[in-house]
């Protein structure tokens, strides 16, 4: 039995009971949770960005700076999909569970007087946007999501049973979902003005 | 009605132990604002601290400065980053146990706050060398000092929490004004009045104080503005986050002043996260 934990852009598989994979304080980023129940595979990627940006090359006497896959949605599902089959999981049987994509604090979603400020940099809600059309392409569902609002939440994803325990920081853990039971999709997710929405 | 900085200036009195900015970094800083120090100076004082030395030595060989060999001594360091990185990796070092102590008024955890400040202090480095701002390390330093009024307010905190909490709710407004609301006072004004009780350069205190706000000062300044974006990036990577969690808002007129595209900040945020994974682990305080 072993903790994972599973870093900004990182990628984690697992199929041995008792393992947990551990995403910590998730702000704008998502952490996609996968879990085929027939072979008792887990799979987690913590996603930073929703499509990959330029980066200037490394500098003289510099390492070159590494590209995670996971670290941004567009290359983020693909791997992890690729992972999870290599793994042993059949994308046929997988189900998913999404959490995080929490967006900076806007005034213009707080009411007619905040015009002074508008969203920029809404990170969270496009990289929930990125992640859910990737997972739609793979035709993966999403059974369970905790998304939006402001707050950072830590996820942890129990390989047995596949389920997924969520903590927003400052409340206590709740979980979320297991996979390995649920069929039709639960959540809850946040509308830009932070409000609880279903 | 007794002001703001009334309400602070009765809090530090009543504060017998008011966190102290420690001797070394105060040195460090001094030495490095002199011109005729040397790098042996800032290698002298560094290394007559084993723990500082240590420390500074991990950081050194962390991911994000991507050092082609292993960097052993002090002397190493300053010859493979140079001896502005090696000051700021100094000053970082020195406030490293300040700034990770467990704060239950914000629901950090120990080292939470420290990763959050070395992030932002990263960032708006990073950041200034994009907008060519010309004291890049006067940015760092701003980045890793910018919320250590939470240090002194977490006690006071812990009480209300819930108050702010709803206060913030309830109207909807940044954390940071519903601190101000319930205690009378918010972190960026403890901050700025620590940093003013440490005698460090106006320029810091006038970043720390307005850091969520750079824009309401009579008097904006580009650090200010740095800051500002750099707490937002590190919030949004989730580094450090506490219950308060995204509620401060990015104000996109610092972005436009400061000339950066989301894409710059994508950018940025692609950068750091590319190392902060592994360096924050091993940084952890």
């Amino acid at each position: 039995m072993a903790v994972i934990p599973v870093e900004m852009g990182e990628t984690q598989i697992s199929a041995r009971p008792g393992d947990r994979l551990l995403a910590i304080g998730l702000g704008a980023c998502v952490g996609v949770c996968l879990f085929d129940p027939t072979v008792g595979v887990a799979a987690m990627v913590h996603i930073v960005l929703p499509r990959t940006p330029s980066l200037p090359p490394a500098s003289p006497g510099r390492r070159p700076v590494v590209h995670l896959p996971g670290k941004c949605a567009d290359t983020a599902i693909p791997n992890l999909l690729e992972q999870i089959q290599k793994a042993g999981a059949q994308l046929g049987r997988v189900k998913s569970a999404i959490v995080g994509g929490a967006q900076i604090f806007s005034p213009t979603n707080n009411g007619p007087n905040g015009s002074a400020m508008s969203a920029r940099l809404e990170i969270g809600p496009r990289n929930v946007e990125a992640v859910k059309r990737g997972l739609a392409q793979a035709r993966i569902p999403i059974v369970a999501e905790m998304i939006g609002g402001y707050c950072g939440r830590t996820v942890t994803f129990h390989v047995t049973q596949g389920q997924v325990c969520v903590r927003p920081i400052g409340a206590e853990e709740r979980v979320l979902v297991t996979l390995s039971e649920r069929q039709g999709p639960i959540g809850e997710s946040f509308g830009k003005e932070g409000i609880l929405r279903g | 009605m007794v002001d703001s900085e009334s309400r602070i200036q009765e809090l530090l009195r009543q504060l017998k132990d008011l966190p102290a900015l420690p001797d070394v970094a105060l040195q460090v800083m001094k030495a490095a604002d002199d011109d005729r120090s040397n790098v042996s100076e800032i290698a002298r004082i560094i290394s007559r601290d084993q723990s500082l030395t240590t420390r500074v030595l991990r950081l050194a060989n962390s991911s994000h400065y991507g050092a082609i060999r292993t960097i052993s001594t002090v002397s190493d360091a300053v010859v493979l980053l140079g001896l502005r990185t090696v000051r700021n990796l100094a000053m970082a070092a020195s406030c490293q146990e300040l700034l990770a102590a467990e704060l239950s008024g914000y629901y950090l955890g120990r080292g939470d706050l420290w990763r959050h400040s070395y992030c932002a202090a990263l960032v708006a480095q990073s950041l200034s060398a994009r907008v060519k701002y010309p004291v890049a390390e006067e940015a760092f330093v701003a980045g890793l000092l910018h919320d250590v009024g939470k240090v002194l307010l977490s006690v006071h905190l812990r009480a209300k929490f819930n108050q702010v909490v709803y206060a913030a709710n309830k109207r909807r407004v940044p954390f940071i004004d519903a601190e101000r609301e319930v205690l009378g006072f918010d972190h960026a004004q403890v901050g700025a009045r620590m940093l003013e009780k440490w005698n460090l350069p106006v320029s810091l205190v006038h970043a720390v104080r307005y850091h969520h706000a750079p824009l309401s000062s009579k008097q904006p300044t580009a650090l200010a503005c740095l800051v500002h974006v750099a707490d937002v990036v590190c919030l949004m990577l989730g580094v450090g986050l506490g219950a308060d969690g995204l509620s401060y808002p990015l104000d996109p007129r610092v972005l436009d002043l400061l000339k950066l595209s989301d894409a710059d900040i994508e950018a940025t945020m692609a950068e750091v996260s590319t190392s902060a994974g592994a360096d924050l682990k091993l940084l952890a305080g």
